[in-house]
Order: C-alpha cells, then structure tokens, then sequence
C-alpha cells in the first residue's frame, strides 16, 4: 500500500508542475513586440529596412534594363527572359524579376508598417523621428517602383497580425499620393548631413524630384509638378558642382564619393556569411562572356545579357571620357590586372576599336601591342553572333574582389559583388532639374545639362535640347545604372526608342490583349492566384 | 499453504524440436498459488493436493499445456514452441489485446515479416505489404530513407508520416534500427485505435517493439545472420549516344544562327558555331565518333554486408534478456557513398516476484555516413559524350589517368583552347575531393516498473528517452568547382570546409493503471494514463573558406576569420497528456472499446492548447454465434465498425510567436548593421488538425483460416489542416502556420491470405494486398468556392494535384498562321486553349492534370516451402501515378544545348537550310525555341507543363530461395538450426517511366539515383 502512495503522490507532484509545463520556451529567438519597444531593438527592425534594398537592387537587373533602347541579349548567346527583353512573350507567368520586383517591394512596405507601427510605442528617443523619416522614404521608394512598373497597385499601410487573403487595387494617383506624403514627411525629420549611408535629407528631396517628374508626365499629373520637380532638384543639388572625374566616380572603392546622393550599400564584411550571393549583381551585366569557372578570380561572370548596343555605344564621342570609364575598350590578359595591377605586364589580349580611329590608328595600335586580337566597330555590340570576348565588357561595375559564381540564384540571392549600387547621384539631379526645366526654362535647362557635359571632358555645349537629348545624355551618364526602362516609360518613349534601336524589338513587340500596348508591367500570376479577391484586375494589355 | 496430505511428484520438460531441457518453465497446480519452476536442467518438484491433480507448464514462447497427473509421481513434458504468440496479440498503445478481441485497425508485422526480404531497413522490409500504407524510396541514394504514409495524405504540411513509437518513446523515423532488432510493428490504422495518441495519431502510428528478452526461451539461445550482397547498377536511363547528340548539338543552333531564320542558315554557319576555332579536338572527336562512358565512370557496385548476432536466454529467477549486436556495411552505386550501421541491442526483464516487474530496453546506434558528392552524378549525366575526364598532350592525345578540372574547357598544355563547350566540372575530381560525411549516435531507451497488487490491478510507470546527436562535415577540396569558386581576389584554388552538429533529446515519461474485471458473461478493463513528452533539439554550425591546409573538416578555423559563419538554433516542445480507455466484452462476442485523450501542446497558441480526442469502436464476433459455431467453413468472421477523432499538432515551435527569426545584413559607409525581424508572421490563433474518422471492417477467416483476411472501408475527415500557407503578395509576408481548411480521405484495403497448401513437406501461402484511397480537398478559409491556386489548393481535387497549362504538342509548319494568332511560331510548344477564345491566358487555360496519388495499390507475396527448400517472392505496384519529374526537366530540357539529352525519340527541328536533316515532333520542341510555355514555371510550384510523366509501375521487390540443413546433420555439429538463401532485391521493374526509377520519378535532381539490383548470399544459425 505504500507503493501505491508513493506512486500516487508522484503522480500529483507531476500534474501540479503541468501548468506552465506547455507555455513555449524560445531560447534562441528573442521575441519581436518586446525588443521592439527598446531603443536599440528598434534600431535592428530599421536597418532590417535598409537590408530590404538588397532584395529590391541585388539581384537581375531585367526589370530595371532590358527590353529598352540601351541594352539586348547578345544573339546565338545569352539568355534574357524573354518577356521583358522582347515584350511580345510577355505574360503573367514571365520570370526575369517582375514578381520578385512586386514581392520585394511589398516586403519592404509591410517591414515599413512594422517600423512605424512600433515607433509609436517603442521607447521615445531624440533620433526615433529620423529613423522612422529613412523607413517612410524606404517605404515610398518601394510604392515609387510599384507604380511606374505596374501603374495603380495595393495600398497597404497596415500592420498585419494575422493572415489578410483580399486585398483591392487603388489607382495610380492613390498611390502617389501615398508616395508623396512619405516623403513628404521624411523630409522634415530625416538628417541633414553629409551622406553616410542613411536617408539624408538630399536624397528625399532626389526622389521628390522624381517622383514629381515621373507624376508629371502621367493624366493625373500637371505641369506644376515639373515645377515642383525641379525645385526639389535644385534643393538637393544645393549648388554643388561637379568637380571629380567620371572615371574616379566609378572606379571599385570610391562609391562613397561626394557625388553620391543615395546607394544600396554592401561591403566585404556584411556579405561575408554568403560572399557568393549575398552580394549584388550589378556586375553581372553589360559584357560577352569571359570564361567559366577557370577564370575564377581573374575576371568576373558575365553572361551575354544586357549587351550595349550599337546605339549605346554610338552615342559616345570621342572626347568624352565616360567612355573609357564605362567600357573595357582594352581588356588585359587578366581581366581584373586593369584594377588591381596584378599580371599587369601581361599585355592586352582584346581591343574594341572606337568608332572615332582611323584605320591607321587602329595599325598603329596592332603594331604597338603584339598578339592583340581586335574588334572593329561595329562588330562588338549586342546582336553578333558570339564567341568570348566577342562583345565590349562594361567596367564600371567591376568587383575584383568578388567571389566567383555563375548564373543566377534562388530567392533573395543577389551576386557576388560587394560594391554600393548607386540608386541616386549628383549628375542624375541635374539631368532631373534639366528634363524638368524643359517646357519652362530651357535656359536653365540647358545649363544643368551642360554641366553634366562639361564634367565629362565635352567642350562644345549644347545650345538647344529636347527629350531625346535628355534621354541620350542619361544613356552616356547612367550606362547601366537601374534607371533606363523607367527614363523611357516616363517619358512615353519606350516604344519609339526600343523599337528603333534594339534589333530584338519591333513595334508590334507590344502589341497586347484589348487593343493596349504593354507598357505597364503585368500583375505577377503568383499575385493574381494567392489574392482571394479574384476580382483584382489585371492591366489591361495581358487579360 | 501446502495441502497436508499432498503428493510429491517431479519430472523434467524439454524442448520438442531439440529435446533440450528447458529452465525456468513456470509449473503450477491448477485452481490454486502453488508452483515451482524448473531448474537448468529443466528438472522440478513440487508438492500437490493429491494425485489426481493437474499442473499446468508454461513458459513464454512455447504453448501452455495442462497436465492431468493420474496417478504419476514422475513426469515427462515435452513442450512446443508456440509460433502464434505474435499473431494473437496485437499492440494497441500502451497495452496490448488478442487479436481475436480487437476492435479497432490494426495491422501487425512479425519479426519473421521485417527480416524476410533481408534489407537494411524496416521500412523498406515491409514495402508494400500492408494495406493502406504507402512506402517509397525518397531518391535511391543511400541512407536517404523511405518515406511512409498512411491512408493517404491527411495534411498539408510535407511530413505526413506516422507518428513511430520505439519502445514508448516517439521518434521522426525508423531507418536507423537493424530490421533483426525488431520483434514486432504493429501499424494502428483507423481513428478508433490510433486516438490513443491523441494528437500525434491523425497520420497513423506505427508502434515498433524491440526485442526486449521478454519473449525470450529459456536457456541461452544463439542466432547469428550473415549476408553477403552486391548493388547493381540496373535499369540506366538511356541517354543519347554520339551520332544521336551531335545531331541534337547541331540542331539547338538553328533557332539563334542567322537571326534564327534556319531556312536562309547555311552549313557553314552551323560549322561555325559548332566546331569554332577554340574546338578542334572536339570536332576531331566528333568525326572519330570518340566517346567516353561517364556513367560507367561514376558508377560501381555496391556492397552489402549485413552481420548479426543474437543472444537470449531466460534464468530460473524471472530473469530474461535479449543481446543483439548487428553491424552492416554498404556501399553506393555512386563512388565515394557509404553507410555503416552498428547496433548494440540489450534488454533484460526481471520478475522480481507475481507483484512486480521491472525491465530495461537500450538499444544504442552508430552511423557513419558518406554522401560522397552531390553534384557528381549529375554532372556526370549532363556531360555531352565526347568529352572525356583526361587532359590531352601537345598532339591532342589523352593522358588517361591526369584528370582535366574541367572537360568542357580543355586547353592544350601551351594554353591555347582545344575544346571550348561547358563549365562543367569533372565529376571524377569531385568525387575525389569531396565529402560529405554523417556521424551519428542514437540511442533509445525506456525502463519501467510494474506493480500488480493484486491480479486485477496494476500500475506501471516508464520512462523512455531517445537521444540522437549527429556531426556532418563537409569538405570541398582545392580540386572542386567550389575550391574553384575560391580563387576570387587572387586566392589560389583552396579547400573550405562545414561543420554541423544536431542534439536531440526527447524524452517520455508514461504513468499508468490498469484494471480488469471477468465473469462469466461480462469482461471490462480500463487504462488510465499519464503523460508527459518533452523534446529539445539544438544545432550549431561552423564553416570557413580559403583554408591553406587539406584537413577535411577538422581544422575549420584554419580559414581566414573574415570567412568564418557561425550560427545555433534551440528548439522546445512539450506535450501533457491524459488519457483513459475501456474495453467491454459482453459473452466474449460483443466488444466495446472507448477511448479520450486530452493533450496539451507547447507549440499552438494561448487559447488552443487544450484539446481532447474520443474514440469508440464496437466488434462482434460472428462466428461465437450458435449458428456458426459449429460451421465448417466459417472459422472467423468479425464485423467491426469504429469512430474516433485524431489530431495533428506538427508545426514548428514557436510559429505562435514573432520571433525574431530572420537575420539581415546591412552595412553604413562601410561599417556594419545587421537587423533582425520574424521570418513568418505569427498565428496567435493556431490550432489543432483533427481528423474524424468512420472505419468499418470485417475480418474473416474461411476453411480453418486456409483462407483468412480483412477488409476495411474508411471515410475520414480532416478539418483545420495546417499549413505553411503561401500569403498573398501584398501582405509583405511569405507565410503564416496556419489551420486552413478540410480534405477528406475515403478508400478501401483489402488483406487477404491464402494457404493454397498445407502439408508436412510442401506448402504453399500466398498473400494479397490492395488499397485504394481518394483524396480530396473540402474546403478552404471557409468556404467551398474559390480554390486558391497559389497555395495548390484546388477545390475537389487532391492535395497532390498538379495544377498547369495543358501541353498540347508542338506548332507544327503546317500550322504556322494559326500559331501567329497566338504570338508562337512554328517548333514551339503548344499549350491547350481550354477556353477556344484564342489566348492563353492563366485564368482560363490551367486546370488540375492529375495527381501524384496512385489511382490504386497492391502487392502479392507469395512463399513456397518443399522438403528443406524455401522459396518466396513479393511484388508490388502502385498504379495510375502521376509525377513532376526533374529528371525529364533536366534531361529534356531543350534550351541547353552544351550538354548531354535523354534519348528522347524526336524533337521538332524545321527544314533548314543548314543541312540538318528536318524531324517532326509532337512532344519535345524546336531547341532554343520552345516558346512562352515551355521553359516558364506554369504554377506556384516552379514546374513546367511539360514534364509530367506516368510513373506507374510494377516492381518484383524480392526473389528469395532457401534451404534448411536436416536435422540429422545439424544434430551431429550441435546446432539448433542453419539455412542457407540467395535473395535477389528489385530484380525487375516494368514501367514506362524514363528516368532513374519510378518510385523516386519525384525526387530532387540533386540526390537522385540510378536504379539497382540487389544479389545476396547469406545464412542464419541458431545454436
């Protein structure tokens, strides 16, 4: 009987200790709604913001390049997605980054909503509305890329705790004034030094600029909103000059230069723990193939995708020093020797002759460099038929330090590269104040894009200018930064100037469902089959 | 206590099959305490009430006798080894019933049944055998394992398998048991017999006993198993041969050359990307038709060596024991992938007196695994077949046996290009310096502790525990592509290496009472448990890069800190639990079962942690009645119906909370930032899966059971699945845990066991098995009229459906204009217009194509014995299977062109006017041209529509012939028993599948292998 007791008794002891027995116990994760609310925990969720630009800028660059006027697949080689390189395979289901685009884009809106849900009751400290102005200017930039890739999207400023399966479609104004309003409060409260890194108050006003600009040329919009466009462009530029060589701006370690307004920001050490994909891909890009895995650490990965075209290149002439900087006109036995110095005496094994050389030049050169093998013009732009080397690299993205890895990854997997990638910089505001001074004072105008001209080593200056000016100077200043479909589509040009100077692009290319063209991106089909409203329109050009 | 007036007597027991005397045999006069056990020579005394009195002689494993002593003062007994012990009782979960009283679902495998087919593991053993549980490989690669379900998919989380308890303790698989450790797997099917698990049972339980020594015979028995095996690689994909490939190589260049207008393309254009300037040794070994065999390269036999030895014994004192030992060898049919398993196996069971008992169960584990590399087969497969591993001279000559890093990129020794095709790296190099190595320590144990105070009442607790802790380096050698990868910023090519560690502890700890009641025409007995289960798993990993030194993986710091990556994870869950159960039998032929139990999960939210899970099942036995009693025919028929609810709690821990889960990086002007959010949002309202379930079955038995079986009908509801739901886009968030809505499972499973003959030196059984099981999706958030594609949720349709464009064929010249209409040309995959309104759009033209589940399964076994020969084979099939294949997606891809194809029968090439000769197709299209569909994923799941495959199949699993040795032989060299077999494992498969094998057509394209045959030796000794 004893036994029995003893049993029971042990029994009891052990129900009685059952009631926090199933509570959770989380070692390793510490929970968000407390850390949140400290001033040190609040700062992880903002740079945890910040991080969300990587997922937006890191990874293929389609949807920010291809299928324009400046940029094609090289042909036999190289493979671009097709429906954003071409338009005519353009569907819903089209994988090249538009889905990405959208996903990551709403990611950072709702990590946004957390930050400035948490920053009402997080501990108040003197720097909390600066941090939650950098989150807001996050959050519009996201809204700013929805818009002008798939025109009126969902408005979600909410802060989710549960599953929401519906959402609607707001038009195209809605969401400019969303964007407006963000930035229009970051403004005030973000900082107002030198440019660290951070969200400054230039690079509000930057993106206020073009966000006016952009909603200038839209039905809703107005000509005030160029005026608008170029006093914030004028505010930011705020009487800087540009004084440093266009070849320093870009070459690898100098991004934090005085010019750059706003970056992507990467470094050796914050991608270390995937040195292979945590960084970007900007490199990637704009060059014919240089060899596989063999040439590891002597030249990067590139894949026959993005080429410049022959227009790209033409638009180049000789006095003007971008293109040295942006171009790989002589390329070293070692790819990376140009950089780093290494194998330096290794001679130059590929050269692009410009289209400026004589063909006397050109003998002369041959004879100078034994062994060379030479691309005449004309021969070296996207749309010839491949062998390595065959196309002009593009160096004004190079990483010599980065890791070497082909092709593309999975989800949220960017590329080896570790360098910035620029989103916003001095030059670009004085082509904004330019294109938005266009209608109202060209002679302003014309001075703003004259001294993006002069900079570049370009002596005579232009004495009159139209859109198309405007679009070509972008083209030589912005070469492969993330801007030229949406130069083109807010300026109405995409058709006319894809058309004219991609050889993969005819008109009818956008030709689309209902009589529409297919300007506007189309709603993601992963978007479309996940949305429980099934009444969420697609853009009229896909249904 | 003794009678007064009582009569000695004594007497001796022996075995029948040895005449071997037997200790420890429990002797005891009938109706009264009085009892003796026999000594070790098998001899007693024991004093009765009087000379007519009877003793019954009992002993575990043989069948009870009872004596009418007549007089005699001396006896001799001779006992039988009692086989049906197994069959007649059946393991329902914390206890055990005869089988003939069962009312619920269960379905008992035997020792004899795990051991027969003579493979490493259990589950594969029993492949195919038992209705209504589906087991297939998971890609054929070695310790990949077997994946199980049971009555079908009941959940939409991807582990769906049944909860495997392993001696009381619960554990994720079973692959690490040696098959000769198990006495018993008793498979709870229905809701009624697995509702005693409560809310782990809603997938089905599998309740596996080790050999504990209760079982055990008296004395010291010794069995020792030998075999020897070799894998064979069988059944290889046929891949294109040179001329074939050349023809494909040649032809994916028309849709790019010339602007893609083949018709104006000339032959030297073709030349000229084919065999450019930087491919002269390829073009020379394209006209000599020189190829190189990759798959051989890569490919060996395997080996397999299976040794173990067995000890049990019982002694006079209520002491009995089980010691096994069992090491198995393998090797893959890939090089460099190996798997040794060591088991140590110990039970003891001690009656300490008729009120208590207390045992001990251990068995302890050590794997060594090496999973060699996982991009060597398939590199070896994507390599086109006129490249070869070796480097070449000044001439071009190969220097067989120095092995080019990377075939597709050859130079000459000057450096000047001799072939320029692929990246590929060499497999060969890579399965040289590469590893990929799992050590593991398992060790599960459970003692308890029994007190029956008096016969109708007893109390037992105890406590199992199952503890597994594995490393697994990984080692890139400096000669691999990633040692390659490592030369960025001018590093020389280095190793890197990984470590990871995983401890887990789960830990139980069972509480119960049992009580029982009999008269005449009533019998009742009632459990009442407690439990509690806590599991705590723990992991930590280390890598680092450009390691000067070649020290595997034990010297990771050697790498430079700035490659370092750290990081450790802890997780908790805890379950309580109570439960009670009542078995009533009216007149031994009307039983009753009823069962709840609650449970308390850690990992669901606040207000939901509590749920309770009620069964009832009702039995009759048929045949008891007057009216069949007596019958000829019918010798068992049981009709029995069930109900019962189930649950499923099986989400991650801490899915309840926002947990800072996800870490980001970022950097300011160089300094770094990193940030933390949750990875998933958090579900504060996460709740229980429950399944009901209505069972109704019949077990019969015809002819004296010549011929027995049972069938069983189910229709079971499963309501607030869980899932890691997709959100919509706009939401920010990936997924949420959350209950998403109802699939039914309804089918049908039919045993059935004939002994065609029975006789002293032939016999002959043969056994049947056919499951049938219907899937179907209810409904969703609610509701039961919008299907969420996302999610591959659809309506009506089963949880493994495939949602996707219809492929329709290839456009063809002839149907170019129609072709325009919809933006295509011809050579481009066509896709069904479901809708006829000449767009294809996603709305309207993807539908559910099928489905993953097979229409039906079923397997014959089949075992001859003739004088001293055995015989006994086993089939199996599962039809009307349709599967996502990556195999086809790789191999039939028709945008690479570098690289090596199956050898399909035709792809779409136009007339040209490049010289290659055109071909029709309507299954593969044009290279390089395939059009919008084909190469663009169709649906959420990344796949694209043209690469379903049917992949049913029939497969002869095993072929076994055996023979005893005499008696009279083994006799003289003192030994009990010694056969000696051949077996032969998945001799034959017949499919039209056209990839490594049908039962892993869905199998990563990473970790999936070739096909083989097993051909093994072996012999088993009993001393």
């Amino acid at each position: 009987m004893k036994k029995i007791l003893l049993f029971g008794l042990l029994v009891v002891t052990m129900a009685s200790c059952s009631d926090n027995f199933i509570e959770e116990e989380n070692l390793g994760n510490a929970d968000a709604e407390t850390t949140y609310k400290t001033a040190s925990g609040y700062n992880l969720l903002v740079n945890a913001n910040y991080s969300l630009l990587r997922n937006i800028y890191g990874q293929d660059a389609y949807v920010f390049c291809a299928g324009t006027d400046l940029y094609a697949v090289g042909s036999g080689r190289g493979t671009e997605p097709e429906g954003l390189s071409r338009y005519s395979q353009l569907n819903p289901a089209s994988d090249g980054g538009i889905e990405e685009l959208y996903a990551y884009c709403y990611e950072a809106i709702q990590k946004a909503n957390i930050a400035i849900h948490f920053s009402e009751i997080t501990e108040q400290t003197p720097n909390l509305p600066q941090l939650v102005g950098e989150v807001k200017y996050l959050r519009a930039n996201a809204y700013f890329l929805l818009v002008q890739s798939f025109g009126g999207v969902s408005i979600v400023n909410e802060y989710f705790t549960g599953p929401v399966l519906s959402f609607e479609r707001n038009s195209a104004q809605e969401v400019y004034d969303v964007i407006i309003a963000d930035l229009e409060d970051a403004l005030n409260t973000v900082g107002t030094g030198a440019y660290n890194g951070r969200v400054n108050k230039r690079a509000v006003q930057h993106l206020l600029a073009k966000v006016y600009l952009t909603r200038a040329y839209e039905t809703f919009g107005s000509t005030a909103d160029f005026a608008t466009a170029a006093t914030y462009a004028e505010d930011a530029i705020a009487g800087q000059q540009m004084t440093t060589p266009f070849k320093d701006l870009w070459f690898p370690g100098n991004e934090m230069n005085v010019e750059t307004i706003f970056s992507v920001q990467y470094s050796p050490g914050s991608i270390s723990h995937n040195p292979a994909r945590a960084g970007n891909k900007q490199a990637n890009w704009y060059s014919s193939y240089l060899g596989g895995a063999e040439v590891s650490g002597s030249a990067p990965w590139r894949s026959y995708t993005l080429l410049p075209t022959e227009f790209a290149l033409g638009l180049f002439t000789e006095e003007d020093q971008r293109y040295e900087a942006t171009f790989m006109t002589e390329v070293l036995w070692r790819y990376y020797g140009f950089f780093d110095g290494i194998n330096i005496t290794g001679n130059v094994r590929h050269y692009y002759v410009p289209q400026w050389e004589t063909p006397e030049e050109t003998a002369a050169y041959v004879a100078a460099h034994p062994g060379v093998i030479t691309h005449a013009w004309g021969t070296y732009g996207a749309g010839v038929v491949s062998s390595d080397y065959q196309t002009i690299p593009t160096k004004k993205f190079d990483d010599p330090k980065a890791a070497y890895v082909t092709g593309g990854g999975g989800t949220k997997e960017g590329g080896p590269s570790s360098r910035d990638i620029i989103l916003s910089r001095l030059s670009e505001t004085y082509l904004i104040a330019a294109e938005a001074y266009l209608n109202s004072n060209p002679t302003l105008g014309l001075e703003r894009l004259n001294a993006v001209r002069t900079r570049a080593g370009i002596t005579t200056p232009l004495t009159s200018y139209n859109i198309d000016t405007i679009l070509d100077e972008r083209a030589r200043e912005l070469f492969g930064e993330y801007h030229r479909w949406f130069d083109l589509k807010r300026t109405g040009k995409l058709v006319e100037r894809a058309s004219a100077h991609n050889y993969l692009i005819e008109a009818s290319n956008f030709n689309g469902a209902n009589g529409q063209l297919k300007i506007l991106r189309p709603i993601p089909q992963r978007a479309l089959d996940l949305n429980q409203n099934k009444d969420f329109p697609q853009n009229p050009a896909y249904n | 206590m003794y009678a007064q007036n009582g009569t000695n007597i004594s007497g001796q027991i022996t075995d029948i099959s040895d005449n071997m005397s037997i200790p420890g045999v429990n002797v005891i006069e009938k109706g009264t305490t009085n009892g003796t056990s026999t000594d070790i020579d098998g001899n007693f005394t024991l004093r009765v009430s009087g000379p007519n009195a009877i003793i019954v002689i009992s002993s575990v494993g043989y069948q009870t006798q009872e004596i009418a002593l007549k007089g005699q003062k001396s006896v001799t007994i001779v006992l039988n080894a009692d086989e049906k012990t197994l069959e007649e009782v059946v393991v329902v979960g914390y206890g055990t019933v005869k089988k003939r009283d069962l009312t619920g679902t269960v379905s008992t495998i035997s020792a004899k049944d795990v051991t027969e087919r003579n493979t490493t593991s259990a589950l594969e053993a029993i492949q195919g055998n038992v209705a209504g549980v589906q087991i297939s490989s998971n890609s054929g690669r070695l310790g990949d394992g077997y994946s199980i379900s049971i009555r079908g998919k009941n959940s939409l989380l991807l582990d769906t398998k049944p909860l495997f308890i392993v001696d009381g303790a619960p554990v994720d698989d079973i692959s690490f048991l040696n098959p000769q450790d198990i006495e018993r797997m008793d498979v709870l099917k229905d809701a009624s017999s697995a509702a005693i698990y409560g809310s782990r049972g809603a997938s089905g339980v599998v309740i596996v006993t080790t050999k504990s020594g209760s079982a055990s015979k008296s004395g010291f028995n010794v069995n020792f198993e030998s075999s020897f095996g070799t894998k064979e690689v069988a059944r290889l994909p046929k891949m294109m041969n040179g001329d074939k490939w050349f023809y494909y190589h040649q032809s994916a260049f028309l849709a790019t050359l010339n602007g893609g207008n083949y018709a104006t393309t000339t032959p030297a254009q073709v030349e000229g990307a084919v065999g450019n300037a930087a491919n002269p040794i390829f073009m020379q070994r394209v006209r000599d038709n020189n190829t190189f065999d990759w798959y051989d390269a890569v490919l060996q036999s395997g080996v397999q060596q299976n040794n173990y030895l067995n000890i049990t014994g019982r002694s006079e004192g209520g002491m009995s024991y089980n010691l096994g030992l069992g090491v198995q060898n393998e090797t893959g049919t890939l090089k460099n992938e190996s798997l040794d398993k060591y088991t140590l196996k110990a039970g003891l069971n001690h009656k300490v007196s008729d009120k208590f008992s207390t045992g001990v169960n251990l068995t302890i584990v050590k794997t060594d695994e090496q999973l060699g590399s996982d991009v060597a087969m398939r590199d070896a497969f994507r390599l086109n077949p006129f490249l070869s591993p070796w480097k070449i001279d000044a001439d071009g000559n190969e220097i067989v046996g120095e092995l080019a890093p990377v075939p597709g990129k050859l130079f000459y020794p000057d450096g000047t290009a001799a072939i320029d095709k692929t990246s590929t790296y060499n497999p060969l190099l890579e399965i040289e310096n590469t590893s990929d190595e799992i050590k593991r320590w398992r060790a599960i144990g459970n003692v308890y502790f029994q007190y029956n105070p008096y016969s109708w009442l007893s109390f037992r607790t105890s406590y199992s525990g199952n503890f597994n802790t594995a490393k697994r380096g990984k080692y890139w050698g400096a000669l691999t592509n990633v040692g390659l990868a490592n030369t960025a910023g001018g590093n020389p090519q280095l190793p890197s290496s990984a470590l990871g560690n995983t401890d887990g502890y789960d830990q139980t700890w069972d509480n119960q009472v049992n009580m029982n009641f009999e008269n005449e025409n009533h019998a009742f007995s009632f459990l009442g448990l407690q439990s509690i289960n806590i599991n705590t798993n723990e992991t930590s990993e280390l890598s680092s890069r450009l390691q000067p030194f070649d020290t595997g993986y034990h010297n990771i710091g050697s790498g430079p800190q700035a490659t370092f990556f750290v990081g450790s994870t802890y997780a908790k869950r805890t379950l309580n639990s109570y439960a009670a159960r009542v078995n009533y039998t009216f007149k031994d032929k009307y039983l009753l079962t009823a069962s709840v139990r609650w449970d308390g999960s850690s990992v669901l939210s606040a207000e939901n942690k509590w749920e309770s899970f009620p069964s009832a099942a009702f039995a009759w036995k048929l045949n008891e009645e007057n009216f069949l009693k007596d019958s000829k025919i019918v010798s068992n028929l049981k009709p029995r119906i069930s109900y019962g609810f189930t649950g499923n709690s099986n989400v991650p821990a801490y899915t309840t909370l926002n947990g800072l889960t996800e870490q980001t990086y970022y950097n300011f002007n160089n300094t770094t930032f990193n940030g933390f959010v949750p990875g998933s949002l958090a579900n504060k309202d996460l709740t229980w899966e429950k399944t009901r379930e209505l069972n109704v079955g019949l077990d019969f038995g015809f002819f004296n059971n010549r011929i027995s079986g049972t069938i069983d009908v189910y229709d079971r509801l499963s309501k607030d699945l869980l899932y890691a739901q997709q959100l919509p886009l706009e939401s920010g968030w990936e997924i949420i845990y959350s209950n998403v809505g109802s699939v039914s499972n309804k089918g049908v499973e039919v045993g059935l066991t004939t002994k065609n003959i029975v006789g002293e030196k032939f016999s002959w059984t043969t056994s049947f098995v056919f499951s049938k099981n219907t899937n179907k999706l209810e409904s969703i958030y609610d509701q039961s009229e919008v299907s969420d594609v996302g999610n591959n949720l659809h309506l009506g349709q089963s949880l493994n459906s495939y949602y996707n464009y219809v492929f329709d064929g290839i456009w063809q010249e002839s149907e170019r204009a129609e072709a325009a209409t919809y933006n295509q040309t011809p050579g481009q995959a066509r896709v069904k217009d479901l809708n006829g309104d000449g767009v294809i759009d996603a709305v309207n033209d993807r539908k559910v194509i099928g489905n993953s589940d097979p229409d039906w399964s079923g397997s014959v076994n089949s075992t001859l014995t003739y004088g001293d020969f055995d015989f006994s084979f086993s089939i199996f099939t599962n039809q009307g299977v349709l599967a996502y294949s990556p195999f086809h997606e790789n191999f039939t891809d028709m945008q690479d062109r570098g690289r090596q194809r199956l050898d399909v029968a035709n792809w779409y090439i136009p007339e040209n006017g490049a010289g290659i000769p055109a071909q029709a197709s309507n299954a593969y299209p044009m290279p390089r041209n395939e059009g919008a569909f084909w190469n663009t994923a169709g649906n959420a799941q990344g796949q694209k529509m043209g690469m379903y495959r049917d992949a049913s199949f029939v497969k002869v699993k095993n072929i076994s012939l055996g023979y005893t040795f005499n008696s009279a032989l083994t006799e003289r060299l003192k030994i009990k028993k010694l056969r000696i077999y051949a077996n032969v494992i998945n001799p034959f498969v017949f499919t039209d599948y056209e990839g490594y094998d049908p039962e892993w057509a869905t199998a990563p394209f990473s970790t999936g292998r070739v096909s083989s045959i097993t051909y093994q030796f072996g012999l088993s000794l009993n001393l």
